[in-house]
């Protein structure tokens, strides 16, 4: 199978903008995408976006309405809901026509208008004995920050992380962020700060877990033979994964898991399948690595990706991080756009914009949180129900 | 208001007075796994399936494998009492190898939890519905040595 290559990248700023629809944040980050690639929609031989699950039938078929938008050109249009993995489900779908042969050019894209507060059950979610992730809200009262409490207290007592620990990731993040134009939050906190905020859920405070946001994000991806009628620097994808968990798949238990004697992490989990199958498409390690964007939803689950990835082995993470080898400066510089936490979440188009930081820095565009040099990157996400995606970068 | 009866936050899922608090799982008659909540059909996708599921109670006793303490009440649909008072939420290790999410009764002393203490099921108020009655969840909290 042929290579595919990003040539064009397009944003949104992550925040709240209740005067926009879904719709009009795609169209923008399409445009911008287009633009960066050199590339008229006229060209573009695929569409493939991601779904808002808070924009009703019209969010569902964010892609359609994204292609009507811009001109209705009789391509393909694919639109799918992964949950925190949208994007990267996109662009492995994208890759696959692409390095198939079934077409030259695509354009992804992701965006949504989320619900103030947690992540909650919608009014879709009907109570009818089935759908265990809602009576998992309504009868333990754990909302996700309480599943990823849980983990982080785990983490605790298993390995000794610290509040502190939890502290210095979330100052980390807010340095980042504060150089991104593009972050929600632009404030430098510092440990005290963060370990004075609210308690959320014991240990994370407010200022640790990530909020919901609104945003987009799109990019254009087309063979390699194909990119240089556009760019002389493509950002090659080198390998992609998109998985789903594997039975027993290990975690916390919400309601309950599945028979499992083999605590977490194991090679069941979606996250580690998707990074690792990334890795052997690529043909590299976690050594090789420049640059990384984990999933960050708290800062606690950004120190569990560093063993899930492979950067250290199981209980070596809070070493790395006090180290200062996941900052700016360090060996592998991780979350260099401030992450969620520094963003919130927004689902669809989350995994987007962690490719958009990805090849902002291969590209060397990255400004003051360029990581000098970097040559190899590396995005990976997971979420609802397991879903998952990663991605090797390399220019 | 006047209690009119003590009903179960979800049918089937625990044991209801006078019968002991346990939770009702099923369990695989071909490959033996366990599930909490009941799986419709044997989740195992390595199991041949032949025979059916079985409902059985699970272990009263398990071990704690990690807590929190919930300061934000909970969107709805949970019923967060106002004002509201932070509540334990923990996972449980049965010995049936599955783990299992619980709140914890309100009068255990939360920072007593440690990975791996021994906790036992117990049955409590979730909260009152609106027609008075009692609605009943499992919880654990230590267990009595």
């Amino acid at each position: 199978m042929r290579e595919a290559a990003i040539i064009g990248i397009g944003i949104h700023p992550w925040g709240k903008f209740p005067e926009k629809s879904v719709h009009e944040l795609n169209l923008e980050v399409a445009q911008m995408a287009l633009k960066d690639a050199n590339m008229e929609w006229k060209d573009v031989q695929g569409l493939f976006c991601g779904q808002d699950p808070w924009a009703g039938i019209q969010g569902m078929l964010a892609g359609s309405a994204l292609a009507q938008n811009l001109g209705l050109t009789g391509i393909p249009v694919t639109n799918n809901y992964n949950a925190c993995a949208t994007g990267g489900y996109a662009m492995r779908t994208a890759h696959l026509y692409i390095t198939s042969g079934l077409i030259d050019t695509a354009l992804v894209c992701g965006g949504s208008i989320s619900p103030k507060g947690a992540f909650g059950t919608t009014k879709y979610d009907e109570f009818d004995g089935t759908d265990l992730d809602s009576q998992r809200f309504r009868i333990l009262g754990s909302a996700n920050f309480t599943g990823f409490a849980m983990a982080a207290q785990r983490r605790m007592q298993q390995y000794g992380l610290t509040e502190e620990d939890l502290a210095l990731q979330k100052v980390k993040s807010s340095k980042y962020g504060s150089l991104n134009p593009n972050a929600r939050y632009h404030k430098v906190y510092t440990v005290e700060e963060i370990l004075a905020s609210p308690m959320v859920a014991y240990p994370l405070h407010l200022y640790q877990v990530c909020a919901t946001s609104d945003g987009a994000a799109a990019c254009v991806v087309c063979s390699t033979e194909k990119a240089k009628q556009y760019t002389t620097k493509p950002i090659i994808i080198a390998g992609i994964g998109a998985s789903n968990p594997q039975y027993p798949a290990p975690g916390m238990g919400g309601f309950g898991s599945d028979f499992s004697e083999v605590p977490p992490p194991n090679e069941n989990d979606a996250g580690i399948k998707s990074t690792f199958k990334a890795y052997e498409e690529a043909g590299v390690g976690p050594e090789d690595l420049d640059v990384a964007s984990v999933y960050d939803l708290t800062g606690a689950m950004e120190i569990q990706w560093y063993e899930d990835i492979g950067l250290c082995k199981e209980g070596g993470a809070e070493k790395l991080l006090r180290e200062g080898a996941t900052s700016m400066g360090g060996r592998i510089p991780v979350c260099t756009d401030g992450g969620c936490t520094s963003s919130g979440e927004c689902i669809p188009a989350q995994a987007l914009a962690e490719t958009y930081e990805i090849v902002t820095q291969l590209r060397g565009d990255a400004g003051p949180r360029q990581v000098e040099g970097a040559k190899i990157g590396f995005s990976v996400n997971s979420g609802k129900l397991g879903n998952s995606s990663a991605i090797v970068y390399k220019r | 208001m006047e209690v009119k009866k003590q009903i179960p936050c979800l049918e089937g899922w625990l044991t209801m007075p006078p019968q002991e608090p346990q939770l009702i799982g099923n369990r695989c008659q071909s490959c033996g796994h366990y599930f909490f909540p009941k799986a419709k059909t044997c989740r195992n996708p390595l199991c041949d399936k032949v025979k059916p599921l079985k409902d059985v109670l699970l272990s009263r006793k398990g071990k704690l494998f990690s807590y929190t303490i919930n300061h934000y009440p909970p969107p709805p649909p949970y019923h967060a009492p106002d004002p509201f008072v932070p509540f334990g939420v923990v996972s449980i290790a049965l010995p049936e190898g599955i783990k299992v999410g619980g709140q914890v009764p309100k009068d255990v002393d939360l920072d007593s939890l440690k990975v791996d203490t021994e906790m036992e099921t117990v049955r409590e108020v979730l909260y009152i519905d609106d027609q008075g009655n009692e609605v009943l969840s499992w919880m654990f909290r230590p267990a009595k040595s």
